[in-house]
């Protein structure tokens, strides 16, 4: 194997699916999207959560503006008491929506960037892109197209993890321009500068990149378009659906199951990418809970000390290298 | 002198089915050399097995049976490729990337280094006519254009075996002359051409050799002149007499 030509060749195709992706207008689209939720969080800002000064080495302390306490003694009466009541309005849409909630201003806001990476980017973003560029791969390896280029002095695989990464890294960079952009626009008006959001970028590239290591298998298996959308859409539900019905039965530790039915789950399980475990990853990172509702059984499972993060998502990137492995060697012995 | 390529006993079974117990024998039993320095041309009726040779000659398909050599080495080796210049019949390019943006990538991918692709790509543009669009998207290229742009990368690495699989499809008068020239002047400067064509006048004009594939195998093998001359009476024939008998046969 020549490794300096291998990486030249990944060079070279990253640089094309660039091109590629800006002249699908896909590159814009997104740009587009990642700015109108920019513009959302220029629109928003909190109000009302003015805190009590602090003497030199006190501990602040506060309590829910809800709290059963803040209703008996009221407002004035816990002022008094030097304890900040934790309230504070929420203006969304330059002002049009008001929410009030119970928290400060730093909640507030990370109750924003929660739904914005956990349930637009994490969720209807990864599908939204898995769907955009599933068409990349089946139009590269067309026969009339890839012909020329596997007549050059370059490994195949080469060409195929070039274009897997091109993906990922125009991934990586609207990933970085939707959380970084969003993160400045809600700290410029708030104030906020929360950098744990910030982990939410290599979390969403890993989770598009597990699955879209599958889309690229069915890429080489079938070169359609149809069958890549469809094909890895459908093997995020059952994986999800295999993930929590794992940890469904692992929680309420079901009578029924066999020994072999249980071990069969637990093969699928550590076989198979794991999309709640990775929201989950993604949740915790973000220190969600109490922010977003979780799902039950995944935080029973935490709670119960059950949940792996750390192999779950390492399982899950072994999953992605095998099938690029697999890719790649398919490609390297078919006939064009 | 060494040939650039050689086939010995070489056969192609193409699978086809869930078990690959069926399918089709696209070439069976070749024996061929490719001298160095020469037009050579590879002429057969339609589904003869004549790109499957090609295929087989730069690796994109795996001989069933038989060895193969390429510049001296076997076809495994893929460091030969940066040495050969391959034109496809059917070319479709990155519709995104203008013939600059093309020539430079597709240089890069055949290791040709960067401060001599630059002038490069500028000169065969010239030579094939498209300087003047070099800045224009392939998706705005009419079929000739990408043919001559197929062309142009062939030719990126200055290819000691230069392949050229039906490469007048879609090419006008110009583009025509422009090919006829670019091979002269390949062969002039040392190079091998392997031409897969149906224009008999090309071909006669332009080989020195030919071989003749009819179903799988190859019917004939000869030099042009030698081709040209009746075996009986010694007298010249057109290519189109000679070719007819051979693809009927074929046929039946």
């Amino acid at each position: 194997m020549n490794l300096p030509v291998a990486l030249l060749t990944i060079v070279w195709m990253v640089r094309d699916t660039f091109r590629q992706s800006l002249s699908t207008r896909l590159f814009w689209v997104l740009l587009g999207l990642s700015g109108i939720c920019i513009a959302f969080c220029l629109s928003v800002s909190v109000t009302g959560d003015d805190k009590l000064p602090l003497s030199p080495g006190e501990i602040p302390q506060g309590l829910p503006a809800d709290d059963e306490r803040v209703k008996e003694m009221g407002k004035e009466g816990v002022l008094k008491e030097g304890v900040d009541i934790l309230g504070s309005k929420l203006h969304l849409g330059f002002g049009v929506f008001e929410i009030t909630t119970a928290r400060d201003r730093l909640d507030a806001v990370r109750f924003l960037q929660i739904w914005m990476a956990g349930v637009a980017a994490d969720t209807a973003g990864i599908f939204l892109v898995l769907i955009w560029t599933a068409g990349f791969l089946p139009t590269f390896l067309d026969p009339n197209q890839i012909t020329v280029l596997l007549a050059k002095p370059v490994p195949r695989w080469s060409l195929l993890v070039g274009k897997y990464l091109g993906v990922l890294a125009f991934v990586f960079v609207h990933a970085t321009v939707f959380v970084v952009g969003t993160w400045l626009a809600l700290g410029v008006k708030t104030g906020v500068y929360d950098s744990l959001y910030l982990l939410a970028i290599p979390l969403l590239v890993i989770h598009f990149g597990i699955f879209y290591s599958f889309s690229v298998l069915l890429a080489v298996w079938t070169r359609s378009t149809v069958v890549c959308v469809f094909g890895s859409l459908l093997f995020w539900v059952i994986c999800w659906g295999m993930n929590f019905g794992r940890h469904a039965i692992e929680v309420h530790d079901l009578p029924g199951l066999s020994p072999v039915g249980r071990t069969m789950l637990e093969v699928s399980y550590w076989t198979l990418p794991k999309p709640g475990d990775m929201n989950l990853n993604l949740y915790y990172a973000l220190k969600a809970k109490g922010f977003a509702p979780g799902v039950k059984e995944f935080e029973k499972l935490k709670d119960a000390g059950k949940f792996q993060p750390e192999l779950s998502l390492l399982a899950s990137i072994a999953f992605a290298l095998v099938m690029l492995a697999i890719a790649a060697r398919e490609l390297e012995s078919t006939d064009y | 002198m060494t040939p650039v390529a050689t086939f010995e006993n070489v056969g192609k079974f193409y699978a086809t089915g869930m078990l690959g117990r069926t399918g089709v024998q696209a070439v069976k039993g070749i024996h061929l050399k490719i001298p160095s320095g020469s037009v050579f041309g590879l002429l057969g009726p339609n589904r003869a097995g004549k790109t499957t040779l090609v295929k087989l000659l730069l690796t994109l398909a795996r001989p069933s049976e038989g060895t193969i050599t390429r510049l001296g080495k076997p076809v495994r080796d893929k460091s030969t490729l940066a040495r050969i210049g391959y034109m496809h019949e059917n070319q479709h390019f990155p519709r995104y990337l203008t013939a600059t943006e093309l020539l430079h990538f597709y240089g890069g991918l055949t290791l040709v280094p960067g401060e001599t692709l630059r002038p490069r790509v500028q000169l065969l543009l010239e030579q094939v006519g498209l300087a003047d669009r070099k800045n224009e998207p392939i998706s705005q290229f009419s079929k000739g254009m990408v043919q001559r742009l197929g062309l142009a990368q062939a030719l990126l690495n200055q290819p000691e075996l230069l392949i050229l699989d039906e490469p007048t499809e879609g090419l006008d008068l110009l583009g025509r002359k422009t090919l006829r020239d670019v091979i002269t002047q390949q062969k002039a400067r040392g190079a091998t051409v392997i031409l897969v064509s149906h224009v008999l006048s090309e071909v006669e004009q332009l080989c020195d050799r030919v071989a003749v594939i009819v179903g799988g195998k190859v019917s004939r093998e000869s030099n042009m002149p030698d081709l040209l001359k009746d075996p009986k009476t010694g007298k010249p024939i057109p290519l189109e007499q000679v070719l007819q008998p051979l693809y009927e046969r074929g046929v039946s």
